[in-house]
């Protein structure tokens, strides 16, 4: 019973830490990557700098 | 069964809100508790978004889980990507969510509790919300499409531009009034100067941490972020103390507006990675925190409300800000009712974030609600301080006097009881020289976040701590939406002059970039430099300047809402979005009359200027002055102009809309969509 609710809290807690990354954007080159498919994929550090010039250039943040 | 239980539990939700809003604003004697706050706004916001937002999803807008989203159809892992919609809702919320629904309710408990909170709720449930939903919405029907594009395509040419005009007139005031938001919590204060500057080299660290050592590790450099800026807020008491360092870091408000120009020209010039983003990560980090923490302290907490439900101010003759609660409550409370800057975000980024249609509810409004529901607990704290103080920090100095001794007189003579001495302890225990005349909001809204906090760990030892603590966190995420807003800003001129001059238009150019960060940084410092040297504060002029913009906003995201309604045939719910149009076109309207006719000095720009004029030419300026107030003559008029500008904005679209829905309506004109053609999702039949 105990091990059980472990489990459940361990399985819980892996779903948050997922959906915190996906918001932050910190697992937004393993998206990227996932979906890269045949095409030769930017290098992690290409991908954050051509991510950021895109969110960048219109309103991200409101007032 | 079932439907009995589920329609037995929302009628009890419906009484539990009733009655919670009830008693806030009829119980008199006894202070109100904060708690009755959250519970009625909580349950409002829940039979909101159960039954009104399922009915606009449903028979207004029908929104169709078989059709698959722009994330869906042009997936490429960075644009477009399909995510899981509470993730999205956290996207938008921290996106929307910005100094406004916490600045707005503080100005406005000056009217009393009541006013504002009403609005707050009523207005979110019933226009900022729908006005969010509806726009993301159609966004979503148009791959992503802009409000400018979206005004283009479905209202005409002249109503695209006069849509991107507004938004780069409302850009300016929104960056100048937040701008002096800062400087006045800032100055004179040693600590918060120097927390707010050791950000900057903090945030550059997190720079280079995520360009060069681990690129695009947001978590990690945010958590190292954190921790420094605690370190920065606990060190700057020391800093306070040092008979070296303090000077150095005690500035006053003109000095302080000079580097908060050059600061905004340097980060909107300066490469991206450096100082905008990484400080953006930590500021959004920062901001759902502190929001959670605060909701979890007015819980636990429990605060007792001290303001009065309607104070004597609701005459027009407040001291935070001229006017009566008719027009200047609504146009004050601006962002946590109703923002028209949300369907700039609501049309951005969000829309290709979205895995099904039917997600844009929870999205658009749901993320509404969570705003107005932050500007619920500002105004909880702000009333929950003492009224002799809530006034005596907000109240420019030409209005209760510069020292503690003549603020308590004049407070104490409006009926709000207030020691000299109480001003000075609270001052001491929070590490600041003095707290008044701190006009914008936001030390009054850390001194109340502090109560609340240090109520729930520390006590009063960490009162200091608490409120320093609150004040970085405000001036984080204002500096952000300064970064932010200035480089926007900078490539929508860059855009407009690119038209005329071509050269203008390449934005990786240095020429183009410092001539247009230059030209943005200009227009808004002028703003900000004229309101810090306004002998009313600044924030009497600009902040009504910047709600009538931002309501002006509105009113065209919700006309362009409007036109689109009638192409696609739902007269019948056109209701949904005229009425909060006509409530917002009457208040800006009414609003800009005022602030530019009005015979008081302190409401009308123009009376306020004649009046200056007056005792130049009567010799009541001192010869040393003279100059000085010529300058505020010509800021007054300035106003008035700026003013009348918007008045003519929303006007001319108005007309442009109307003719529009003319045509249509008497089938003139075809009712042509610009929407995306139908595409058959493949989760339709089972969830991805």
């Amino acid at each position: 019973m105990g091990g059980g609710l472990a489990v459940r809290l361990r399985a819980v807690l892996r779903v948050l830490w997922r959906r915190l990354r996906e918001w932050s954007g910190d697992s937004a080159y393993e998206t990227y990557l996932a979906r890269a498919g045949g095409r030769k994929p930017l290098s992690r550090q290409a991908f954050y700098l051509d991510s950021l010039r895109r969110r960048y250039s219109r309103p991200t943040r409101c007032c | 069964m079932n439907r009995l239980v589920s329609s037995l539990a929302w009628l009890a939700v419906a009484l539990a809100g009733a009655g919670a809003l009830g008693a806030i604003a009829l119980w008199r004697g006894e202070p109100v508790n904060g708690i009755f706050f959250v519970v009625g706004a909580g349950c409002t916001y829940l039979v909101a978004y159960r039954f009104y937002s399922a009915f606009l999803a449903a028979r207004v807008l029908s929104l169709d889980a078989t059709r698959a989203t722009p994330a869906e159809r042009l997936d490429d892992g960075r644009d477009f990507v399909p995510t899981n919609r509470w993730v999205v809702l956290g996207h938008h919320f921290a996106a929307i969510a910005g100094p406004g629904p916490l600045v707005g309710p503080t100005l406005a408990a000056q009217f009393g509790y009541l006013p504002g909170t009403l609005w707050l709720v009523a207005g979110a449930v019933l226009g900022g919300c729908v006005q969010d939903f509806v726009i993301l919405f159609f966004s979503l029907r148009r791959d992503g499409r802009s409000l400018g594009q979206m005004a283009r395509d479905e209202v005409g040419r002249r109503a695209g531009l006069l849509a991107m005009a507004s938004v780069l007139a409302i850009m300016v005031i929104l960056l100048a009034v937040v701008a002096l938001v800062v400087v006045n919590a800032l100055k004179q204060s040693p600590w918060g100067a120097f927390t707010i500057a050791a950000t900057i080299p903090i945030a550059m660290l997190m720079g280079l941490y995520m360009r060069f050592w681990r690129p695009g590790r947001v978590m990690e450099a945010s958590a190292i972020g954190f921790v420094l800026i605690l370190l920065a807020v606990v060190a700057g008491q020391w800093v306070a103390r040092s008979p070296e360092w303090a000077p150095v870091f005690t500035l006053t408000g003109t000095t302080l507006a000079t580097v908060v120009i050059v600061y905004g020209f340097a980060a909107s010039a300066l490469p991206v990675w450096l100082l905008l983003a990484p400080r953006d990560y930590l500021s959004a980090f920062i901001k759902v925190g502190v929001v959670l923490a605060l909701a979890a302290g007015i819980l636990l907490v429990r605060p007792a409300i001290q303001m009065p439900a309607l104070t004597r101010f609701v005459d027009g003759t407040g001291p935070v800000f001229a006017g009566t609660i008719f027009p200047f409550c609504f146009i004050t409370i601006a962002c946590g009712a109703v923002s028209g800057f949300h369907a700039l975000i609501a049309s951005g980024t969000t829309p290709k974030l979205l895995t099904r249609e039917s997600d844009a509810r929870l999205v658009g409004y749901g993320s509404m609600l969570m705003e107005s529901f932050v500007g619920v607990m500002a105004m909880v704290a702000a009333c929950a301080l003492d009224p002799g103080v809530y006034f005596a920090v907000n109240s420019p100095a030409g209005i209760v006097g510069a020292t503690a001794e003549q603020a308590a007189a004049t407070i104490s003579g409006w009926g709000f009881p207030l020691d000299p001495a109480t001003m000075h302890e609270l001052a001491r225990s929070v590490g600041e020289e003095t707290l008044l005349n701190r006009t914008g909001g936001a030390p009054s809204l850390a001194v109340g976040m502090a109560h609340i906090f240090s109520g729930t760990i520390g006590g009063e030892r960490l009162l200091g701590i608490w409120y320093h603590f609150a004040i970085m966190f405000e001036a984080l995420f204002i500096l952000t939406v300064l970064d932010a807003g200035t480089r926007v800003g900078r490539f929508m001129v860059q855009e407009l002059l690119g038209r005329v001059f071509p050269r203008m238009a390449r934005t990786g150019t240095w020429t183009s970039t410092l001539v247009t960060s230059g030209l943005i940084v200009g227009a808004w410092g002028y703003f900000l430099y004229q309101g810090v040297l306004d002998p009313l504060g600044g924030i009497n002029s600009l902040w009504p300047l910047f709600g009538i913009a931002n309501q002006i906003l509105a009113s065209v995201a919700l006309v362009v809402a409007t036109t689109i309604l009638i192409k696609m045939g739902r007269t019948r719910y056109l209701w949904v979005t005229l009425l909060p149009t006509a409530w917002l076109v009457a208040v800006t309207l009414t609003g800009s009359w005022q602030k530019v006719f009005h015979e008081s000095p302190r409401i009308g720009f123009l009376a306020q200027a004649r009046s200056l004029e007056e005792q130049i030419a009567d010799g009541r300026v001192p010869e040393a002055e003279a100059a000085k107030t010529r300058r505020v003559v010509f800021n007054n008029r300035l106003d008035a102009a700026v003013t009348g500008f918007f008045a003519l904005l929303i006007v001319a679209l108005l007309v442009e809309a109307a003719l529009e829905w003319y045509r249509i309506l008497t089938r003139q004109k075809s009712a042509l969509l610009t929407e995306s053609p139908y595409v058959r999702t493949r989760w339709a039949e089972g969830s991805p």
